[in-house]
């Protein structure tokens, strides 16, 4: 089986054990872009513990366990050697997930630790939390980032990303755009790939729907914050640059990871107008949006 | 107060610079892994500052080179370059030269 993800292509192996549904990924099967990296992935459904030469990364906790009932956390063995893990809460057909990346030969080994031992497991081999994890270092080593932001395309081709912490207005403000004839192309998670000199934004696998796999050249980019009163300013700086890294999904383990990070960060800051957007929500800051030059 | 003859130096292994035109930003290390909650954006002269803060220049030294480039009282420069190492040494981005 093969999935692409951006310019990532994962070709994928199961064990007799695991029998993979598409869910979130489900429309992944053919690339958008050329693909410039190609991961092995391979599954099986026997349980692992974790190597005592791992040391503990990140780790992470949903805020709410009930839409994420997991606990993950990354663990490393050199700057190459990295390991996801999963913790589930209330455990439905796995307990457990454990994936070990070698960035340098690309390829994955995933474990997944089954409740019911005799049953063949049906499962998504980009479920959540491992497939949003796994992005992150595709995004890194193609050159991009992961951001959380909204985008959409509009009727005359102009895209615009809208970026902000959760519950700030992402999707409220694509549902606007979109109620005006624009297209989403995602309304919380954009991957940010260059192609050709100019920053696209990619769709990705998302948790809750199937999502179609879009890429649009970004033109604008406005940091939303909620508002009685519509006000758009535009930004300059290092500062405006940095409120837009705030809203990149980034936990990097090592100089080389940070540095590129924060280059390409700033590259695409820098080449794109940032604008701070304060708005009310409803249709009348789409009509002010697309009068700015 | 930070002696004029101390000399002082960016900790290079506790943080990753990149300057954009004037400015800088500065993403500290720990442990090598990037700490994105305290990243730190310095202004045209804080950069100066951070870059006169090289492992050769004493606080004299920096002063001095400072005058030259900016429009500014010594007094006033005096004060703001001592509060600036205060809160570097406190974020730990430089360190004294023993």
């Amino acid at each position: 089986m093969k999935l692409f993800l951006g310019p990532v292509q994962l070709n994928l192996s199961f064990e007799a054990d695991i029998a993979p549904q598409l869910l979130p990924s489900a429309h992944f099967t053919a690339p958008l872009l050329t693909p410039v990296k190609t991961f092995n992935c391979h599954y099986t459904a026997s349980s692992i513990d974790l190597p005592a030469d791992y040391q503990l990364l990140f780790e992470g906790q949903a805020s709410d366990p009930d839409q994420m009932p997991y606990r993950w956390s990354v663990w490393g063995a050199a700057p190459h050697l990295l390991v996801l893990v999963a913790d589930f809460h209330q455990p439905e057909n796995i307990r457990k997930i454990t994936a070990f990346l070698d960035l340098e030969k690309m390829s994955i080994r995933v474990h997944f630790e089954r409740t019911q031992l005799n049953e063949v497991l049906s499962i998504d081999p980009l479920l959540q939390p491992l497939g949003s994890l796994l992005l992150v270092y595709f995004a890194h080593l193609t050159g991009g980032f992961l951001l959380h932001a909204s985008g959409v395309r509009d009727v005359d081709g102009k895209t615009r990303l809208f970026t902000a912490v959760s519950g700030t207005g992402k999707s409220t403000m694509a549902k606007l755009w979109q109620q005006k004839g624009a297209e989403i192309i995602n309304d919380d998670r954009l991957w940010l790939h260059k192609i050709d000199k100019q920053w696209h934004a990619l769709s990705t696998p998302m948790v809750w729907y199937a999502q179609q796999p879009m890429t649009a050249p970004v033109d604008q980019i406005f940091l939303l914050r909620q508002s009685p009163h519509n006000l758009i300013t535009p930004l300059q700086g290092i500062k405006a640059q940095m409120r837009v890294m705030s809203n990149c999904i980034q936990h990097f383990h090592s100089r080389e990871i940070t540095t590129s990070h924060l280059n390409q960060v700033l590259d695409f800051t820098q080449n794109i107008p940032i604008f701070d957007c304060a708005f009310k929500p409803d249709p009348s800051i789409v009509e002010e949006i697309r009068t700015l030059l | 107060m930070h002696k004029p003859e101390a000399i002082y130096q960016v900790r290079s292994e506790k943080v990753v610079t990149r300057k954009v035109g004037d400015e800088m930003v500065i993403v500290p290390l720990v442990n090598s892994v990037a700490d994105m909650t305290r990243v730190l954006t310095l202004n045209e002269t804080g950069t100066a500052i951070i870059e006169a803060l090289n492992g050769q220049n004493t606080i004299n030294q920096v002063e001095e080179q400072l005058l030259a480039q900016f429009d500014v009282e010594q007094e006033v420069l005096s004060n703001d370059l001592q509060n600036f190492i205060t809160e570097a040494l406190d974020k730990q981005i430089i360190e004294l030269i023993p």
